[in-house]
């Protein structure tokens, strides 16, 4: 028998020192050196780490060595700080000098070292980088001398004029406190310094040891403090002193930081221990030091932009996740002096008296209204109290896991059993009050009635279009304000109308307005309008909109803490609350913004219990989860949580090249710009980071590919993508994601990539093959061209030249001779006509001749002129008339020179044939286009006077010539002299 | 009516058939009185005399300035006077560019002296010889939608017709129903027409020679 124990613990203890979420990188994940002096947010997005070997960057995920150029190289440098003295300029102070780097670039772009100069630095050990607000750098050399920088690598050095080593003091460290420089060192105490003049104002602390490089910091409230041996001193400035400032606890302080919340971290005792001091309430956290190393020391507090805290430490990097109470948790496992396994919490109730019950996993405890609990028993094993269900004000019956169904006295935790039925029903996990004393129950195996008056249990089969959920595991049962029950099983939700006849089933495979993403229900809320919210295990909330049987889903993806949903509550301003089991989720329904929280924010974990939920009468809302319950008031509290979006950078790209080498692109500036491949590389990765640092590990991250794919991939927390042979193309990668603590997309990153296509199919390539060959084809047809051309012109000075010389001589002959003719004798007249004749006729042959071989005109109108004048000639003196008869459109179309040269004598020949031999009176030429051919008809009415052969030398002239250009001649001497001479018309680009 | 003589020039750069020419016209005192011959247009154009009432027999290939060029020099300069043009050739678009630059009629070289000579005296008497494929130059050329100074009349129209269809001046006449004289007159008429539309083309074209 369990005893009660009635004892009270305390109200609830408000947590926030607890540095819970503890992160490490060491050598071993990556980091370049063990001993970390310091680190700083850059503008760029990174981490940038000053360790003992070098420099590196961090991306939350992976670290990068920066500091070798071709010209310098500082990665065996002693990095002691790092200052951003203007976006993108970075400082970086080490036992060498000072580097300049570009942070676009990752590259060295000067360096200052001490030099015979007397404005350079006085000393290559530089122990510190400060900027003042007017954007004035100081540096600090360890041999105790610091530095204005004056521009272009010069220096201007301050000397101690009161010293007789002109020095400052071992190791020395400054700030900027009211307009004046702060020097302190490790043996000479503080002065202030007029920082125009280098003048000392004055020196305090004149006998302190300072504790290595403590320094000062400056605190709202306290003002400037300098860490000495003999402990912390404020300056008050009315009394123009520092004095000592009481830090109960803590000695031998080395560092203080001021977080923004007002909290301080001190670093103390030798550097190897931590606190977190707050409201002077002190927290050593030094434990989780000592987890990776016993000798950690502590060099750097840096605060993050949240709510992380960085330690610079000689045992590497380490995260804090320092707790935002802004939940109130109770009945923790830390919180009992014994151990108990209680603190798993499953059923809540609230009875009318206002008395909250919460079940444990073997406990029931009762909250009342002034938040003090009792324990009303324990030391049940195997127990959890599922369901609390209220009875009247004396009695609540409990639904439970091992011990079936039993009542409990309020008051005083006596628990009076109900005997079982047939030791069933042992195994409960859901329970309602269906009407008066009958419950319906839900476990494993079983759904049954349960009668608490007559103490009988009666099963009920859950059947559904003919298919017999034996075993349905019930998980959840509701009861609606409508009196429909909604049972939750690991197959779906299956309700019940209020005659207990099964109406509907929500599953997977369920047709729209009924369709839910998983089966498994863990549980579900009836919201104010209306709407049951689905709590489901792997397929996140769903809310279904019963008016118009709609479900709409929010998962990971939309920005919820987790896909598997332990419980949904409803706040009084309408906020849904989504316990999961990785984390606490709020949705605003209105724009459907979802904001997480998690055991850092004040949550005692963050896994939750399915079903275990409760909203108290006063606004309060309730989940219970592995480690102790977790209260909440309300949104309102919680609505300076809400973070603006950071941004997606693309930190490195890694792609095997041309050479079969991989090639990494880390600087910022390469990876702003479009990338080009080439079309022979392998692959590509991209990787990214989300800036928000608190908690990289739960970072999401989506990806499109325009180009590839028009959808949003998830890449779940995976920041990096690969893509392996990309086709040639032009392509935009976009990278989107959420930081863990909201669904507000950070900013995208964007990156074109072009992999360039092989060479012989890019449009530049077929552009210069088709100029090419058009220059070639333009070349042999301009030779071609220039041949015509040649052979054209030597025709014509053939031409010119026939006519010229020839032609003269021939009128001339021909003109004598006439002028003899008329002189003879008319016995040698006939001798001259003759002459005249032959002359006449060489001329117009030649005639004939040039124009056949004139290359100028070749349209079948020039043919149809010199035919005309044959025609004209020929039948001149004949008796026969003639008609010539040409087609119009003929004119104009274009013949080889050739073919008109030999239509012409073929036609000159047949009229010469017509003179000579034809009887009738009318010659007739026609010519016409049929197709592709010009015909051409010569044609004389009356029957030949001999037979004409088509042997004879004419004839066969005229054979021979109409063979020549691939032409048809027919004769007919039936009826009449006829010729029909067909020829077909060519397409010639190059007519000759 | 007596036709009075006919002053001839002889502009042939061919010393041999210069002289056959000369030798053959002045012969024929009955119709020819002036006989002068030059051998290019450049020696044309020195001559201080006036030749408006001359005939020329221009050849068209000649030394230094062609016969069609010179054409616009002479008529220039003497714009009565007739102009024949001498073509070996027989190039129809040489010869209708001469027509339009204002000669009255071309001849072959080819052609007969009595031919030559029959020529020159129908052209002083108002004819102007013309063949097929010059017709169908000047038909193109006479296009109604052309916007042309001078248009050709209908009949002037039938006329060219006729000579584009090959027909002989008889029988163009016959067609028509007129005499061949008038015919003649028909296509000295049509000559003028190309004179005049071509004439302040070709001002232009000569103002720009130096």
């Amino acid at each position: 028998m369990n005893k009660l124990a009635g004892f009270f613990i305390m109200a609830f203890f408000i947590s926030h020192l607890n540095a819970q979420h503890l992160q490490h990188w060491g050598e071993k994940e990556g980091l370049s050196y063990r001993i970390v002096n310091y680190c700083l947010r850059t503008s760029d997005g990174f981490l940038w780490l000053a360790t003992g070997k070098g420099l590196c960057r961090f991306d939350g995920y992976e670290f990068l060595p920066i500091g070798k150029s071709k010209k310098w190289d500082i990665s065996n440098n002693l990095i002691t700080q790092v200052l951003e003295s203007e976006k993108g300029v970075l400082w970086v102070a080490s036992d060498n000098g000072i580097s300049i780097i570009n942070l676009n670039s990752n590259e060295i772009t000067d360096v200052f070292r001490h030099t015979a100069a007397e404005n350079s630095l006085s000393d290559n050990y530089v122990l510190q980088i400060y900027q003042t607000p007017d954007r004035t750098i100081w540096v600090c050399t360890a041999d105790g001398i610091f530095h204005k920088y004056l521009g272009n690598g010069r220096f201007r050095r301050y000397y101690n004029s009161t010293a007789k080593d002109r020095r400052f003091g071992n190791r020395p460290l400054m700030i900027a406190f009211q307009n004046h420089i702060w020097l302190k060192s490790q043996d000479r105490g503080v002065y202030k310094i007029e920082p125009v003049s280098g003048k000392i104002v004055q020196r305090y602390l004149t006998n302190p040891t300072s504790i290595d490089e403590g320094g000062f910091t400056i605190i709202p409230r306290y003002g400037l403090l300098c860490m000495t041996k003999e402990g912390v001193k404020v300056y008050h400035v009315r009394e123009n002193k520092f004095k000592t400032l009481q830090i109960k606890n803590i000695k031998d302080i080395y560092k203080i930081v001021p977080d923004k919340k007002g909290d301080w971290w001190v670093a103390a005792y030798g550097r190897k221990r931590l606190f977190h001091y707050s409201n002077e309430t002190i927290k050593d956290v030094s434990g989780y030091l000592s987890d990776y190393s016993q000798n950690t020391q502590i060099n750097m507090i840096s605060p993050g932009q949240g709510n992380d805290l960085w330690l610079c430490t000689n045992s590497g990097l380490y995260k804090f996740i320092v707790e935002n109470p802004l939940f109130t948790s109770i009945l923790r496992k830390d919180q009992f002096e014994k151990p108990l396994y209680v603190s798993s919490f499953r059923g809540f109730m609230q009875d009318s008296a206002g008395d909250i019950f919460m079940g444990g996993y073997g406990g029931l405890f009762k909250l009342n209204e002034k938040h003090q609990v009792k324990q009303l028993f324990d030391n049940i094993i195997y127990y959890s109290p599922n369901v609390l269900i209220d009875e009247n004000k004396k009695y609540l019956w409990v639904v439970s896991e091992g011990f079936g169904m039993f009542k409990v006295d309020k008051k005083e935790g006596k628990i009076i059993k109900q005997p079982k039925d047939k030791d069933k029903y042992n195994y409960l996990i859901a329970g309602i009050r269906d009407t008066g004393t009958i419950f319906l129950l839900g476990g494993y195996d079983e759904l049954v009635w349960y009668n608490s008056a007559t103490n009988n249990y009666r099963d009920l089969h859950l059947k559904y279009n003919g298919i017999i959920f034996s075993r349905p595991f019930v998980k959840f049962i509701y009861k609606d304000k409508n009196k429909f029950i909604w049972i939750c099983t690991h197959f779906g939700i299956f309700v019940l109308d209020p005659t207990h006849n099964i109406i509907a089933r929500y599953y997977d495979a369920a047709p729209d307005g009924y369709r839910i993403p998983v089966n498994k229900v863990n549980h579900i809320l009836e919201d104010k309008k209306g709407n049951i919210w689905v709590s489901t295990e792997g397929g996140g909330a769903c809310k279904i909109d019963l008016k118009n049987h709609k479900i709409t889903v929010i998962n990971t993806e939309k920005g919820l803490a987790d896909n598997t949903v332990a419980s949904i509550l409803e706040d009084s301003s309408g906020m849904i609350w989504v316990a999961t089991y990785n984390g606490l989720s709020v949705i605003e329904p209105v724009n459907n913004q979802i904001n997480n929280f998690y055991d850092e924010d004040g949550l005692s974990d963050n896994e939750f219990n399915s079903a275990s939920c409760l909203y108290t009468s006063n606004g309060s809302l309730f989940f219970g989860g592995i480690n102790g319950v977790n209260i909440c008031k309300g949104y309102k509290v919680l609505q300076n949580k809400i973070e603006s979006g950071n941004k997606i950078i693309i930190s490195d790209i890694e792609m095997l090249g041309d050479n079969n080498e991989i090639e990494h692109i880390h600087n910022l500036q390469q990876l702003r710009k479009d990338l080009k491949l080439s079309y022979k590389y392998s692959y590509l990765e991209v990787s990214f980071f989300n800036t928000d640092f608190s908690h990289s590990e739960r970072n999401i991250f989506y990806y499109k590919m325009e180009g590839l794919n028009d959808n949003w991939i998830p890449l779940e927390k995976k920041n990096s993508i690969r893509f392996a042979s990309l086709s040639p193309g032009k392509y935009i990668l976009h990278i989107r994601g959420k930081s863990s603590k909201n669904n507000l997309d950070a900013e995208e990153a964007v990156l074109r990539i072009e992999v360039q296509q092989i060479f012989y199919k890019t449009w530049w390539f077929a552009l210069i093959s088709i100029i090419c060959i058009a220059s070639i084809f333009a070349g042999l047809a301009n030779s071609k061209v220039q041949q015509v051309n040649e052979l054209a012109a030597l025709r014509a000075k053939i031409s010119s030249d026939l006519h010229d010389d020839v032609g003269s001589v021939l009128t001339r002959v021909a003109m004598q001779a006439e002028i003899i003719e008329e002189e003879v004798s008319t016995k040698h007249q006939e001798v001259m006509k003759s002459i005249v004749n032959s002359c006449r006729m060489a001329m117009s042959n030649m005639r004939d001749v040039i124009w056949s071989t004139d290359s100028h005109y070749r349209n079948v109108g020039n043919l149809f002129d010199k035919i005309t004048e044959m025609v004209q000639q020929t039948m001149e003196y004949s008796p026969i008339s003639y008609k010539l008869i040409f087609e119009p459109e003929l004119y104009e179309l274009e013949i080889s020179q050739f073919q008109k040269q030999e239509i012409f004598f073929i036609i000159k020949e047949a009229f010469h044939n017509i003179v000579k031999h034809a009887t009738g009176n009318l010659a007739e030429l026609r010519v016409f286009k049929v197709k592709n051919e010009i015909i051409f008809i010569v044609y004389n009415n009356g029957p030949v006077e001999e037979k004409v052969s088509h042997t004879g030398m004419g004839t066969m002239n005229m054979i021979m010539r109409s063979k020549r250009i691939n032409a048809s001649l027919i004769f007919d001497t039936s009826e009449g002299f006829l010729i029909k001479l067909v020829v077909k018309l060519k397409r010639t680009y190059f007519s000759w | 009516m007596t036709r009075s003589k006919i002053n001839l020039a002889i502009v042939e750069d061919d010393k041999q058939i210069q002289s056959i020419l000369i030798n053959y016209f002045k012969r024929d005192e009955i119709n020819f009185d002036a006989v002068n011959a030059y051998s290019s247009i450049e020696e044309v154009l020195t001559v201080v005399d006036n030749l408006d009432n001359f005939i020329f027999l221009l050849d068209i290939n000649l030394q230094g300035m062609s016969g069609i060029d010179g054409i616009f020099h002479i008529k220039n300069k003497w714009s009565l006077c007739e102009i024949i043009m001498i073509s070996v050739l027989g190039d129809s678009n040489s010869i209708f560019k001469s027509i339009c630059a204002g000669a009255s009629g071309y001849l072959d070289k080819d052609t007969p002296l009595g031919k030559i000579k029959e020529a020159v005296i129908a052209l002083s008497e108002g004819g102007s010889p013309i063949t097929p494929a010059i017709a169908r130059k000047v038909f193109d050329y006479f296009q109604p939608s052309k916007n042309l100074t001078e248009n050709l009349t209908k009949r002037e129209r039938d006329v060219v017709q006729g000579l584009v269809e090959g027909l002989s001046y008889k029988l163009i006449a016959s067609k028509l129903d007129i005499s061949i004289d008038t015919v003649r007159k028909y296509i000295r008429s049509i000559y003028n027409k190309l004179h005049v539309n071509s004439k302040g083309e070709l001002l232009a074209i000569y103002r720009q020679i130096p």
